[in-house]
């Protein structure tokens, strides 16, 4: 009985040995921008798309929402969370990491935001940094379906608190200056 | 208790016959039928223990709430020892809870047979006492595990099943029940100091510092007695840089006991119990690729916490017949979080008292009896909790009747009535039954079935915040969630050196709370579902020649949440199999061994992490151990994890990695 008993524990724990060694890395990450968006309120009906836009610049003019560096567009649509990554050609900070709501037969307008990557109870976006030939990783953003009302919030004045004055973009042309994108008009 | 040489005195007890029951560990218990005290005179016995190589838990206290042989109690009962817990190194009790036949943890979570699951510290399906006082917080109703005084720990006694019959709320799952140790006679000090480092992570890639990471504790206790007053006191200091990012922390506690004899029949308890830990907080890893990163935003997320108990009770023997118990407690808790970017804290208090009655009607006839009352009070800002207030009373009644010598029948019933500051009532009747049968000199049967309950939380009831991103929302309609649950075991030993125990169960749950998210994924806690948990239970003990000695248990769970259209999913968080065997080599006044603990892959976890999923796979831990004893010296040394297997026990978060541990103390 006792020699059996013995077996048995040295079987567990030489299973035990031999069973791998659990979690480990995933593929190494390309030089880019990786978080999860988390998604407060309900998936508006008339959703068409929802992108993450980065910028290097906070856009101060017309003309600047244009010069997207790099976007994800393969969030999916009405989930709770979605893990993103977007692709950065060239290191250094980026000032500005949004998420745009398109709607329905719209374009992409810089109304309707869902939110931006911020830390804390921060006045304004807080940059990313991309060093050579990594990910910035953990850059999670909430995005909240309650800013496209417009009221006031204080998630509203750290994103968007700072841009300047613009017109409508409706009648802005689909294709901007560095190639398009989310967050000035263009399409995909 | 008797002196170190086996003298024993029992004093105070009138002319009658009684029962005698002499435990000891690595000894068979004995019970003594028939010993006869007659008036005026004094009763001289000499009781010979026959040495047993498998320790059997001897007297248990948890499990009808009064001491009994644990051959009487009709619920399956697992004792963990002292000398256990300190030769593992551990600084918190549940670092070792996992250990226990049928006990799971999961995220700092107690799981008893299934009971729990995981909901991120809020709430507990298992009650958690220090020395028959509450000990889950007013406002979460967690168990504080650093405020638990680990060093203190004579034995922890896990009773299965609902046992809301006796101990009323949140006995849901079962009932832990953490004794400390009692003053001694003779004066005594211990001082015991740990140390211990984490090795690197197996991936290069997933090393976040060059820094030695490394846990350091040191304690000390006296114990005396002056006069009728008999004092232990004792403190602990315990730092660790963690193996995580965030991982830091500190902690300083104070314990002390007092117990004055105003009598031989009258003995009054004293205990005071501080706690104070500062530590970084972490709720999720940065990604696979960097598991022991926090995300940069959460980098110096802290909480600073306090606790403090004081636990009073009188214990009075009566006519002889009647042993009268009266009990008080107050814990206070206060924390203050600096997470996510957001300040909020909580101050809670939970006053707690007793009055319990032990009538022994006749011979062979026990009758238990009690009331209780609770009131908690919580004061944070509105952005947590709000201030908040709860009152439980209830009144229970047992009776044991040794129907035959051999077969002891229970039956039991407490009424509960519970409120909230919201107006909300709830009154539950809480009903249990249960039998011990000897059916033979080396065999005991046991069943029971009763009913549980868990009233809500005030932070499930309340909280108004935002974890992780996720907005979490108030609901006042919350209601209890309730079980009933059944099982059979039966302990034999085979020989001297054998001991196997086993146990079916099953449970039913109604009204389960648990964390949802709604279509605009605000989250609320909710009654949502039926589950039901079934499973089987085995545990073996087997020592040769004093020298080698296994221990082992297997648990294995059915836990499905039911739908009102028929269809069923796994319970969350509830692994199938979970399964722990230890290894001790035992030669030349010292020891050394390995422990191996399984638990198979948890098939379904939250639905606020679908992606995370894939972190839960089975989880195979080896460790390491040796020990050595000279004199009044002894030594510990652990290996945990040795094989340096990368786990994750919930999503988001890997377990602990391989960290090597000494242990010395000495007593003088």
């Amino acid at each position: 009985m006792r020699s059996f008993l013995s077996f048995i524990f040295l079987t567990l724990l030489l299973h035990g040995c031999g069973v791998g060694h659990g979690l480990g890395p995933g593929p190494p990450d390309a030089m880019g921008i990786k978080g999860t968006i988390t998604f407060v309120g309900k998936w508006p009906e008339e959703t068409a798309d929802v992108a993450v836009a980065v910028y290097k610049k906070r856009p101060q003019k017309l003309a600047d929402f244009f010069a997207i560096a790099a976007w994800d567009t393969a969030v999916t649509l009405g989930v709770a969370r979605y893990e993103y990554f977007v692709r950065i050609e060239d290191p250094g900070d980026y000032e500005w990491v949004v998420i745009a709501w398109q709607k329905k037969g719209g374009f992409w307008n810089v109304n309707s935001l869902l939110g931006c990557y911020h830390v804390g109870q921060a006045d304004l976006p807080t940059p990313v940094v991309v060093e050579p030939g990594r990910a910035a990783k953990g850059i999670d953003i909430v995005a909240d379906f309650g800013l496209l009302s417009g009221e006031d919030s204080s998630v509203r004045r750290t994103c968007m608190g700072f841009l300047p004055p613009l017109p409508a973009l409706k009648s802005l042309p689909r294709d901007g200056a560095t190639g398009g994108g989310p967050g000035a008009g263009a399409g995909r | 208790m008797s002196g170190g040489d086996g003298q024993f005195v029992v004093r105070g007890i009138p002319a009658g016959t009684y029962v005698l029951s002499v435990s000891l560990i690595g000894y068979r218990p004995v019970s003594l039928r028939g010993v006869r005290v007659d008036p005026g005179r004094a009763t001289e016995l000499t009781v010979r223990l026959v040495p047993s190589a498998v320790e059997m838990p001897g007297v248990v206290v948890t499990a009808t709430k009064r001491a009994q042989s644990f051959e009487e109690a009709p619920v399956s009962v697992s004792v963990l020892r002292g000398a256990e817990i300190a030769a593992r190194n551990a600084t918190t009790l549940d670092e070792v809870l996992g250990v226990a036949p049928g006990v799971h943890m999961v995220g700092g979570q107690v799981n008893v047979r299934g009971s729990s699951g995981y909901s991120r510290g809020t709430g507990s399906r298992v009650l958690v006492l220090v020395d028959g006082f509450p000990a889950l917080s007013a406002d979460v109703a967690d168990v504080k595990w650093d405020a638990i005084p680990v060093a203190q720990v004579d034995r922890v006694e896990v009773v299965k099943g609902a046992g809301s019959a006796l101990y009323g709320t949140g006995a849901l799952g079962g009932v832990i029940n953490v004794l400390t140790k009692t003053p001694g006679e003779t004066p005594e000090t211990t001082v015991n100091a740990l140390g211990g480092v984490y090795t690197d992570p197996r991936y290069p890639s997933w090393k976040w510092t060059d820094r030695t990471l490394y846990l350091s504790g040191v304690d000390g206790s006296h114990s005396r007695r002056v006069k009728a007053l008999r004092l232990l006191v004792a403190g602990a200091r315990r730092y660790s840089t963690g193996f995580k990012e965030n991982g830091r922390s500190s902690k300083y506690s104070g314990f002390g006991k007092f117990q004055y004899l105003f009598s031989p029949k009258t003995v009054a308890t004293l205990t005071l119990n501080g706690a104070s830990e500062d530590h970084d907080v972490i709720i999720q890893w940065k990604d696979r690729n960097q598991p022991l990163e926090v995300p940069d935003g959460a980098v110096g997320d802290k909480t600073l916490s306090r606790k403090l108990n004081v636990n009073a009770q009188v214990d009075h023997l009566g006519s002889g017949r009647v042993a009268t118990r009266i009990r008080a407690s107050l814990f206070r808790t206060w924390f203050d979080n600096d997470v996510e970017g957001r300040q909020a804290g909580s101050r809670a208090v939970k006053w707690w008292g007793e009055a319990q009655n032990e009538f022994r009607v006749a011979r062979g006839v026990v009758l238990t009896q009690g009331i209780e009352a609770t009131v908690d009070r919580v004061s944070s800002a509105p952005s947590l909790f709000g201030d908040r207030a709860s009152k439980n009373f209830g009144f229970y009644a047992q009776g044991d009747v040794e129907a035959w010598p051999a077969l002891t029948l229970s039956a039991g019933a407490r009424y509960d009535r519970s409120w909230r500051d919201d107006g909300r009532t709830e009154d539950q009747m809480s009903p249990r039954l249960g039998l011990a049968l000897r059916a033979t000199p080396r065999t005991t049967v046991r069943a029971s079935v009763g009913r549980g309950f868990r009233a809500p939380s005030i932070s499930e009831v309340y909280t108004n915040s935002t974890f992780a991103g996720v907005p979490i929302r108030p609901n006042p309609g919350l209601r209890a969630e309730g079980s009933v649950g059944a099982e059979v075991g039966a302990v034999r030993q085979f020989g001297e050196g054998v001991a196997l125990d086993g146990a079916v169960f099953v449970g039913r749950y109604r009204d389960l709370i648990e964390a949802r998210p709604d279509e605009t994924q605000t989250v609320r806690f909710q009654n949502v579902s039926r589950g039901r948990i079934a499973g089987a239970e085995v545990s073996l003990q087997a020592d040769w020649r004093r020298t080698v000695h296994l221990t082992a248990n297997a648990t294995y769970l059915d836990a499905v949440e039911q739908f009102p259209d028929g269809g069923s999913l796994p319970l969350p968080y509830r692994p199938r199999w979970v399964a722990n065997a230890t290894l001790t080599l035992r030669r030349w006044g010292g020891h050394a061994g390995g422990e191996f603990r399984y638990a198979s892959r948890i098939r379904r976890g939250s639905a606020l992490f679908p992606e995370g999923s894939r972190d839960l796979i089975p989880i195979y831990l080896v460790d390491a151990f040796a020990g050595v004893e000279v004199g009044r010296v002894s030594a510990h040394l652990r290996v945990r994890n040795l094989l340096q297997y990368h786990y994750a026990e919930h999503e988001r978060s890997l377990g602990e990695i391989r960290n090597v541990s000494l242990s010395v103390s000495g007593k003088f």
